[in-house]
């Protein structure tokens, strides 16, 4: 039974996004891809860097991997609209991650200049998933406003902290009739994994591969995670909570 | 003549098109993004497109991230 | 899109299957999950569930403490008008009713809310019969005027309304509305409003929708049961409570759960409810939609009342008489139902704190 994550009118298998920062070097980038099985790849926008003699991170991802730029450097909606219009132009694809973060201590997303920009790119075409914090009501605007996808974090970037918002995933998981994409803060593989059984529609991750030991051997972890946990959703997870009838009963008056 | 390069000024011969400009730069126009005086350039633009004194040139090109 | 939409789609095939299939240990499992779907909710109406009442009493109570606290909300109606141009078989304004029809004036408006508020009230839910000539949107809002000097909270129960209507006695201070459905069955429907504006089911259904989009604060919905199958209609007021939270979802859900009662003329009607059903009721819905509210009338009997406070209730009648003019002089004009419950606010207060919980007289006030 076909269980794929359609996006943009694009089907996925593989329920793990990745990115592309913070590794030692973007050689090893095609071998991440193929261990985690992944379709769907970030990169950032930035300046040509004319003094240094490194390659093009492009040069080392597969034709076939369908390109997910994100808007980071965008503090407000009107630099993140640049940002998305620049990365089309580069003709590879329409799709745009919105990280509008104007808050360089937690690298937390403002939720109203995502809204903004979003609404903007909407319309203009691009298939957008804009990264948000957990907001409900956030994400009811960003489903008015034409998202393609809401992605909440699950920790603040960077910190490997797992999914410590998992209270909001849930309610976001249940009230927006988008996919919902965990992405942030995921740092083991078993985060990954409960975000899936909690419904989540896919995973997105950087840190937790690259700044493991052996980002290839991680990037494996995460993927056979992120199914794993996708199994066990589709599964139907078994009661957890006991409730036990007491020794003072509340319907006892019935009997009566 | 003077272009202001991604945010700095750099002399260079007059009469360069876009795309001779990226290419003595070490840069291949397929995988680059431009932005000549504020507008985005598509890239069957990059031949025509005639550098003039005071140009305002951004390139840009996708890096890692996530 | 409205709530008949998906009141089509649970055929009687449908529930009916459902409430045969059900087993206990699926009962059992329903009762343990942190969210509970709408086949879940019926699942907890089946008979197989009623032998886990008291496992669903428990948790029902410890949701309702938790997001109610234990605190009960005192309120009482009061009666505006008995004039009525329907003809229901199960009321006691029933236009075939013969008496003498009373619609207080300002004056005795004004005196009504005096002994009321004098009790220590501060909700009031006023009532009116079907008469839009007499008793219509006008008159109501002049009553909503004096009203508004002696209550924080006012709410209507009356015939339903255009959004216009509603819109304009919000603009004269109610925020709450009360709409019972009677039965979401449209053939019972049919049969049961004999003559009149109320005969048209899909107008009174999509009222609390209108009433939504007129920018109410909050919506009761209801069925008398025992018109229909009690479990059916216990599933349509839960879904409809349901439907109106999702597409609305910054207005205060409630539900009630009137029994049907011996009225003038009709003593015999509907199917019988049990305690046990009630209490069936009460708990699956609560466990269905931990955070609406859960108002029970007098109706019921004190002894019930008592009981049933520990289940989910949320707000209770108090002080009641169902006549027009009802607490301003002993006449006996005939009241819409028998009332069980005859106690007065002093009393209801005393029973509500012996059982360890506060009876709360004003909740909030509209500035």
């Amino acid at each position: 039974m076909s269980d794929e994550l359609i996006i943009g009118g694009k089907s996925l298998k593989s329920r793990l996004f990745i990115g592309t920062g913070k590794y030692s070097t973007d050689a090893i980038i095609p071998e991440i891809i193929r261990k985690s099985g992944s379709e769907v790849i970030t990169v950032a926008l930035r300046r040509v860097d004319f003094n240094s003699s490194t390659g093009n991170v492009m040069d080392h991802i597969p034709k076939s991997m369908q390109l997910l730029p994100n808007t980071s450097g965008a503090r407000n909606a009107q630099e993140a609209i640049r940002i998305a219009r620049l990365a089309k132009a580069a003709g590879c694809g329409n799709w745009i991650k919105i990280e509008v973060i104007s808050d360089n201590k937690y690298l937390l997303p403002d939720g109203y200049e995502t809204i903004k920009a979003t609404e903007v790119l909407a319309a203009e075409g691009f298939v957008v998933l804009p990264y948000i914090s957990p907001d409900l009501m956030v994400a009811k605007n960003l489903v008015q406003v034409g998202a393609a996808a809401v992605m909440p974090l699950g920790a603040p970037i960077g910190t490997n902290r797992g999914l410590k918002t998992k209270e909001l995933l849930k309610i976001l998981i249940e009230e927006i009739p988008l996919p919902v994409i965990v992405d942030a803060g995921i740092g083991k593989p078993s985060d990954a994994c409960e975000a899936m059984e909690m419904g989540a529609a896919a995973c997105l991750l950087n840190t937790a591969i690259a700044s493991a030991n052996h980002p290839d051997v991680m990037a494996e972890a995460f993927g056979l995670a992120v199914i794993a946990g996708r199994k066990a959703y589709l599964a139907g997870l078994g009661n957890t909570q006991q409730y036990a009838a007491a020794s003072s009963p509340l319907t006892g008056f019935l009997d009566n | 003549m003077e272009i202001i390069l991604n945010g700095s000024p750099v002399t260079l011969e007059s009469g360069m098109n876009v795309s001779q400009f990226l290419i003595a730069k070490s840069l291949h126009p397929e995988t680059v993004i431009v932005e000549y005086n504020g507008e985005i350039l598509k890239k069957n633009k990059y031949i025509q497109v005639v550098l003039q004194d005071k140009d305002c040139l951004e390139i840009m090109n996708f890096v890692g991230g996530g | 899109m409205s709530f008949y939409d998906e009141y089509l789609t649970y055929s009687e095939a449908m529930l009916n299957a459902s409430f045969e299939d059900v087993t206990g240990e699926q009962v059992l499992k329903i009762i343990g999950k942190e969210r509970l779907s709408v086949m879940d909710f019926l699942a907890l109406l089946s008979p197989a569930a009623e032998e886990y009442l008291e496992v669903m009493a428990q948790k029902a109570y410890a949701l309702t403490v938790q997001h109610f606290g234990r605190v009960i909300l005192l309120y009482t109606p009061m009666y505006l008008s008995d004039y009525c141009t329907n003809q229901c078989t199960y009321c006691g304004f029933n236009l075939t009713n013969r008496f003498t029809r009373k619609q207080l004036t300002m004056e005795e408006v004004e005196a009504e809310a005096k002994n009321i508020a004098a009790t220590g009230l501060k909700h009031i839910l006023i009532l009116t019969g079907d008469a839009p000539k007499v008793a219509g949107v006008p008159y109501i809002r002049e009553c909503v005027k004096i009203l508004k000097k002696y209550f924080s909270s006012i709410a209507i129960e009356v015939y339903a309304l255009e959004t216009t209507e509603y819109e304009s006695l919000i603009d004269a201070g109610v925020e709450s509305m009360t709409m019972y459905q009677e039965t979401y069955n449209p053939h019972i429907y049919d049969s049961l409003h004999v003559k009149g504006p109320k005969k048209d089911y899909r107008y009174r259904l999509d009222a609390p929708e209108r009433a939504c989009k007129a920018g109410i604060r909050a919506v009761n919905v209801g069925a008398l049961l025992g018109l229909d199958n009690w479990r059916k209609d216990a599933f349509f007021t839960g879904i409809h409570a349901n439907y109106l939270q999702n597409q609305y979802s910054d207005i205060e859900i409630s539900i009630s759960l009137p029994r049907i009662r011996p009225t003038m003329g009709n003593c015999e009607q509907g199917i019988r409810v049990n305690d046990k059903n009630m209490v069936q009721f009460m708990t699956a819905f609560r466990l269905f939609m931990p955070r609406a509210g859960i108002t029970l009338s007098t109706r019921e009997t004190a002894e019930f009342r008592n009981n049933a406070i520990k289940l989910g209730v949320t707000k209770m009648s108090a002080g009641v008489n169902t006549a027009v003019g009802g607490h301003s002089d002993n006449q006996e004009n005939s009241g819409q139902f028998a009332v069980s419950d005859t106690r007065n606010v002093e009393e209801m207060c005393q029973a509500i704190s012996q059982l360890g919980y506060q009876p709360i007289c004003k909740d909030w006030q509209i500035l």
